[in-house]
């Protein structure tokens, strides 16, 4: 309990020093965003309203904490590219709504995937003696995992989507529409992310369960009775999942980072695409929330996975 | 841990890996930098006559919507990429031999907090962090080697530091100190030498990540700009003729993976031959 709650309170104090290194950042950018709404005809007079408008006369520190009360009450600020209408600016809220949950959908079912595929897969691989077998898998791992994840949705769109056309290329179904047909044009993007962190999880799978067979409660199994089955299952793979966990872990943030640039690929209007567009149209409000975003989510996961390691294996629980 | 503080001479020991990473580097290398002063045909010049031309012996590598030799651009992009990853490797891993040094041998508050620094960073996904440096530099080739040379710097600290500390009290560290060798004498060329063989290992990962964001970043449309050719544009640009002409996305993809693929199994074989 203890511990609960000293992680907490680095989850939160990690998250108002990226808070801050967000905002600091954003306020040495060079440039006028002020004279690039309005473009160059504006009069004075009107770039000073806009300016006292989006409050940046305060100073710096006034603005953080405007900034970060507002995030916090759930307004996320204004947009300085994309307006609602002639008078209204576009709430960065409502830009962001129902793109997060398309971006945090990928993520997902590409963990579902990868955990899936690889666990039999690195315990298959471990099982067998074969020579040919091991090699075999050997070189195809090692080649996946060079694979970009951008290449592999080109290369996914090409194989299912022009050759077997199992689904349309840049046929998007939006999730509030029909969610087993979102699911069903989800599930390319997600091999895409998965299929390079597949052959890393189940390499690291089964090295893992070679080097338990090496121990002694092994030898201890086999000779007390136990069938090789059981030996396999309830003593090797258990103890082999162990840093599994931590890898699986480990990896989110570049799921979260693969399905970013997969969306772009596959046409999927998730915050990938948003931050990119954002980014190249210097939109900086929207920038810097989806960075805390972002950064919420990958610290969030790397908290429970914490939090996780420590219920399945109780050992560690005391330090 | 279980390791002895022996200093380690060069028996150097061939293996499958090292031939072969060495081998695919080594052709992608001489063919980038070949690139730079001699292409098979003219990257810019457009053919209407041999618009989407599939692989032949004229063009090995087909020709695009332009009618242009794939091969050719695919020999400046991969110029490209090779200058971009290894001015990005020689930066961060100088700016990570300096601080994993300082840290690792002096260890205390400093230590503490460029740790803590590090493992923030390393935690956070490094195109992600890059395309933040780069909203704030702004487009262009210097933006994203100076963006992905600060991203590339952690993960050198790290290794660099680990060694420092485990070199720091080994016997022969401690004679020199007692000897009166200076701090930066012992620093630099007492242990640096010896930390070298742990080292490449992680320049080799260093280069196969740079080259996965640079592509990664151009495919984006956020990293190079053209008229400098890049492998990462050519995909997107190819994706749009994924029907009409595989073969242009394939070029430029294949191309990524074999020399992601030799970077990683350079990296392995030398692993190995530390091992040994």
């Amino acid at each position: 309990m203890k511990y609960l709650v000293k992680k907490v309170i680095t989850l939160i104090m990690t998250l108002f020093l990226v808070s801050v290194a967000a905002f600091l950042a954003f306020q040495i950018i060079p440039g006028d965003v002020v004279a690039s709404i309005l473009g160059m005809e504006a009069t004075p007079e009107r770039e000073e309203q806009l300016r006292e408008e989006l409050g940046l006369n305060d100073p710096p520190v006034e603005r953080y904490f405007n900034w970060m009360t507002g995030v916090l009450r759930g307004d996320l600020g204004v947009s300085y590219r994309y307006s609602k209408n002639m008078n209204e600016m576009m709430p960065v809220a409502e830009l962001i709504g129902d793109k997060l949950p398309v971006t945090l959908m990928l993520a997902f079912v590409s963990l579902i995937l990868i955990i899936v595929i690889s666990i039999p897969l690195g315990v298959w691989w471990a099982k067998s003696g074969s020579h040919v077998l091991d090699a075999v898998l050997g070189v195809a791992t090692q080649t996946a995992m060079a694979v970009p994840s951008f290449f592999l949705g080109i290369l996914v769109t090409y194989l299912f989507g022009i050759v077997l056309k199992l689904f349309t290329p840049g046929g998007y179904v939006s999730y509030r529409e029909d969610f087993a047909g979102f699911l069903g044009y989800l599930l390319f993007p997600a091999l895409s992310v998965a299929i390079p962190k597949i052959a890393m999880t189940a390499r690291f799978l089964r090295n893992s369960m070679l080097t338990e067979f090496g121990s002694d409660y092994v030898r201890t199994a086999y000779s007390k009775g136990c069938s090789r089955r059981r030996v396999m299952y309830r003593h090797v793979l258990k103890n082999s999942m162990m840093p599994v966990v931590t890898f699986l872990g480990m990896i989110i943030a570049e799921i979260v980072a693969g399905s970013i640039v997969v969306e772009q690929v596959f046409g999927l209007p998730g915050i990938g695409r948003l931050l990119i567009s954002s980014i190249n149209n210097r939109d900086l409000p929207v920038v810097e929330i989806l960075i805390l975003y972002i950064t919420f989510v990958v610290i969030f996961v790397y908290f429970l996975v914490d939090i996780l390691y420590r219920v399945i294996d109780p050992r560690i629980s005391e330090v | 841990m279980g390791r002895k503080y022996s200093v380690k001479i060069h028996n150097f020991k061939w293996n499958k890996y090292l031939a072969a990473g060495l081998v695919m580097t080594g052709i992608a290398v001489l063919l980038g930098i070949l690139g730079f002063f001699w292409t098979p045909y003219s990257t810019t010049a457009m053919n209407a006559a041999e618009k989407f031309s599939p692989p032949s012996l004229r063009h090995i590598f087909g020709t695009d919507n332009f009618g242009r030799d794939i091969f050719s651009r695919v020999m400046q992009g991969l110029g490209t990429s090779i200058v971009i990853s290894s001015l990005v490797v020689l930066c961060s891993g100088a700016a990570g031999i300096l601080i994993g040094a300082l840290t690792g041998y002096i260890g205390g508050v400093l230590d503490e907090v460029v740790m803590r620094i590090t493992d923030a960073v390393n935690g956070f996904p490094s195109i992600l962090l890059t395309l933040v440096i780069i909203s704030i530099l702004g487009n262009g080739k210097q933006n994203v080697i100076i963006s992905m040379s600060i991203v590339f710097i952690p993960s050198f600290v790290r290794i660099v530091r680990s060694e420092y500390l485990r070199l720091r009290d080994a016997d022969y560290i401690s004679r020199a100190r007692l000897m009166g060798v200076s701090r930066i004498r012992i620093l630099f060329v007492h242990i640096l030498p010896n930390i070298f063989s742990v080292f490449w290992v992680s320049v080799m990962i260093g280069f196969n990540n740079a080259i996965l964001a640079e592509s990664g970043m151009s495919y984006l449309g956020i990293g190079v700009q053209p008229p400098d050719a890049s492998l990462g544009k050519m995909l997107s640009d190819a994706q749009g003729y994924l029907q009409r002409a595989p073969w242009y996305a394939l070029a430029p993809g294949l191309t990524i993976v074999w020399l992601v693929l030799g970077f990683s199994l350079f990296g392995e074989g030398i692993r190995r031959t530390n091992e040994s």
